[in-house]
C-alpha cells in the first residue's frame, strides 16, 4: 500500500532516506509539469519549474507545516516559480507586446485583468477555432484559447479544470481568497467561451481519451 | 433591467460555483431555485460544462524526463545566491528621513516662526527654568514646555506644585501657576506617607508655587547639566509617573500647550525635565 504523502514526509524527515524523497517527486512530477505547461505553454520552462520546486520542497522540508496539504504546498511552490517565469518573460518582451485589448469589457477588477495583458497572436496566426478539423488542430485551439486568459485567470483555470483542485486548494496555491478564485474561474472561463464560440459552432468537442 | 435580468446578473457569476459543488447550501439553494425557471442561466450552465469538458479532453502532457532518476539533483545543496545587502541604502534612507525630522521640529521651535505645537522636553525644560528664576511670566512663551509629574496617588488633576529649590528628582515643577493653583492638592503629609522617599522641600507648601529668587548661580541653571547639582540628597521619585494634562484655557499663548512626562521607573526624572535624557526617558509631546 502506498504510503500517505504525510508519512512520506514524516519518514525522510526521520530516516534522511532519499527513497521517501524519491516517491514524493515520482508522485507528483507529472501534476507538477502539466500544471506549469498549460500555465506557462512552454516545455522548457515547465521542465524548470519542475526541478526548481522539487529543489525547493527538499530545502525547505524542515519549514514545511503539517497543517497545510503536501498537495497545496508542492503546487504553490511551482506556481510561484510560473509566475516567476511569466513575469520574466514580460520584462524580456518589454512593453512592446502589451496592447489594449478592447474586446475585455472591465467589468470588475478580475475582468479588467483581461484588458491589459500579453495578448498573443497565436489564435491568429494559427488555426481559427472554426477550422480546426482533427483532434491535434482542437487541441491547438484550445491552447491557443488558454494562452489568449490573463495569467492568473489561467492558473485558476489550469488547476481547477485540469488538475481538479478545490476552490480552497487553489486558494491557498495562488495566496487569493475565496472569492478571488471563484471570479477568476468564472471570467477565465466566460472567456474561453468566446474564444471557442467559432469553435463550438462548428463541431461538438469530444472529449478525448486520458 | 427586468427583475429576471436582475437575478440573472447577480447570479451568474455563482453559476460556475454551483456546476463545482463550490457553493454553501444557502447559495446553492438560491441559486438552483433561480436556474430553474430562468433559460438563459440554464444555457450559461451549459455553456460552462461545455468549457469544462473541453478543458478536461485535453491530453496530459508528460514530463520529457523522470525527475526521480536526478535525485541528487533536486537533493544535493546549492550555492546560495549572493545576496546584496541593502543595507547602506537603508541606513541612507533612514539618515535622511531623521534629519528632514529635525529640520523640520527646529523650524517648529524656532521662536518668531508662528505657534509651537510641539515640544520637546529637553529644550522646553530649559526655559521653563530659566523662567522660574527669572519669575517671568510663562503666557509670553511661544515654545514655553509646561511640566508637571505627579505622585501615583495624585490623580492627574493633583499637581503637587513644588518651590523653586526642589527642582530636583521626586519634585514636582509646575510651570503654569495659574493651572497649578487651580489644581486640588493632596496633603504633603499623604504623599509624604504613602511615598516616604518623596520628601518635599523644607518650607514648601504643597498647592502653592513660590517664584524662585535670583540666585548667583541663575546662570548655571541655564545650564541643564548644572541644574542637577542642586538636587537633594535622597530626594528621588519612586513608584509610576505618568502625566499629561492639556487645559482648554491654556494661558500659554500660540497653542503650544502641555507637556506630559510619563516615565515607567521614574529614574531620572530630573533628566527629564531638561537635565538629562536618556533614550527611554525623552518624550515629545505633541499638542
Amino acid at each position: 500500500m502506498d504510503l500517505t504523502d504525510g508519512a512520506l514526509i514524516e519518514s525522510f524527515r526521520r530516516t534522511k532516506d532519499p527513497s521517501h524523497f524519491k516517491a514524493l517527486v515520482q508522485r507528483y512530477q507529472g501534476r507538477i509539469y502539466n500544471a506549469a505547461f498549460r500555465i506557462l505553454g512552454n516545455s522548457e520552462e515547465a521542465e524548470e519549474v519542475v526541478q526548481d520546486t522539487f529543489v525547493k520542497v527538499h530545502q525547505n522540508m524542515p519549514k514545511f507545516q503539517r497543517q497545510s496539504s503536501f498537495s497545496s504546498w508542492v503546487f504553490r511552490i511551482a506556481h510561484n516559480h510560473c509566475v516567476d517565469l511569466l513575469r520574466a518573460r514580460q520584462r524580456r518582451s518589454g512593453f512592446s507586446l502589451l496592447s489594449y485589448d478592447p474586446q475585455a469589457a472591465p467589468a470588475d477588477d478580475e475582468s479588467a485583468e483581461g484588458s491589459l495583458g500579453v495578448v498573443s497572436q497565436l489564435a491568429d496566426s494559427g488555426p481559427s477555432p472554426a477550422q480546426a478539423l482533427d483532434f491535434k488542430e482542437q487541441e491547438a485551439v484550445i491552447e491557443a484559447s488558454l494562452k489568449e486568459l490573463p495569467d492568473t485567470q489561467r492558473a485558476v483555470v489550469v488547476l481547477h479544470d485540469i488538475e481538479g483542485l478545490s476552490y480552497q486548494e487553489i486558494s491557498e496555491i495562488v495566496g487569493a481568497n475565496l472569492g478571488t478564485v471563484r471570479s477568476r474561474l468564472h471570467y477565465g472561463r466566460l472567456k474561453l467561451r468566446q474564444l471557442l464560440e467559432p469553435y463550438f459552432a462548428h463541431q461538438d468537442v469530444s472529449p478525448a481519451p486520458r | 433591467m427586468s427583475a429576471s435580468e436582475s437575478d440573472c446578473n447577480k447570479f451568474e457569476l455563482l453559476l460556475d460555483a454551483l456546476r463545482d459543488g463550490e457553493l454553501s447550501s444557502d447559495e446553492r439553494r438560491a441559486v438552483e431555485q433561480h436556474a430553474a425557471s430562468c433559460l438563459r442561466c440554464q444555457g450559461q450552465l451549459a455553456d460552462i460544462e461545455r468549457v469544462v469538458a473541453t478543458l478536461r479532453a485535453l491530453p496530459r502532457v508528460k514530463p520529457p524526463r523522470d525527475f526521480s532518476q536526478d535525485l541528487d539533483k533536486l537533493i544535493a545543496p546549492r550555492p546560495r545566491a549572493k545576496v546584496v545587502s541593502l543595507r547602506p541604502l537603508i541606513w541612507g534612507s533612514l539618515g535622511a528621513a531623521a534629519v528632514a525630522a529635525v529640520a523640520v521640529v527646529a523650524f517648529k521651535l524656532t521662536p518668531g516662526f508662528g505657534p509651537t505645537n510641539a515640544v520637546a522636553v529637553r529644550e522646553g525644560s530649559d526655559t521653563k527654568e530659566q523662567r522660574l528664576h527669572e519669575g517671568t511670566p510663562l503666557q509670553r512663551q511661544e515654545t514655553t514646555t509646561a511640566v508637571a509629574h505627579y505622585s501615583d496617588n495624585a490623580g492627574p488633576q493633583q499637581a503637587v506644585p513644588l518651590e523653586h529649590g526642589s527642582l530636583q528628582p521626586g519634585s514636582v515643577v509646575a510651570t503654569a501657576p495659574g493651572d497649578v493653583q487651580q489644581a486640588p492638592q493632596p496633603p504633603a503629609d499623604d504623599v509624604a506617607a504613602s511615598h516616604p522617599e518623596h520628601k518635599l522641600p523644607a518650607g514648601a507648601q504643597p498647592g502653592k508655587t513660590e517664584k524662585m529668587p535670583q540666585t548667583n548661580d541663575q546662570a548655571e541653571t541655564k545650564s541643564p547639566d548644572k541644574v542637577p547639582q542642586q538636587s537633594g540628597p535622597g530626594r528621588t521619585l519612586s513608584g509610576r509617573t505618568a502625566v499629561a494634562e492639556a487645559y482648554d484655557d491654556d494661558p500659554f499663548a500660540g497653542g503650544a500647550a502641555v507637556v506630559a512626562l510619563a516615565s515607567g521607573d521614574q529614574t531620572g526624572i530630573t533628566e527629564e525635565i531638561g537635565l538629562e535624557t536618556d533614550e527611554d526617558g525623552l518624550y515629545a509631546i505633541k499638542m
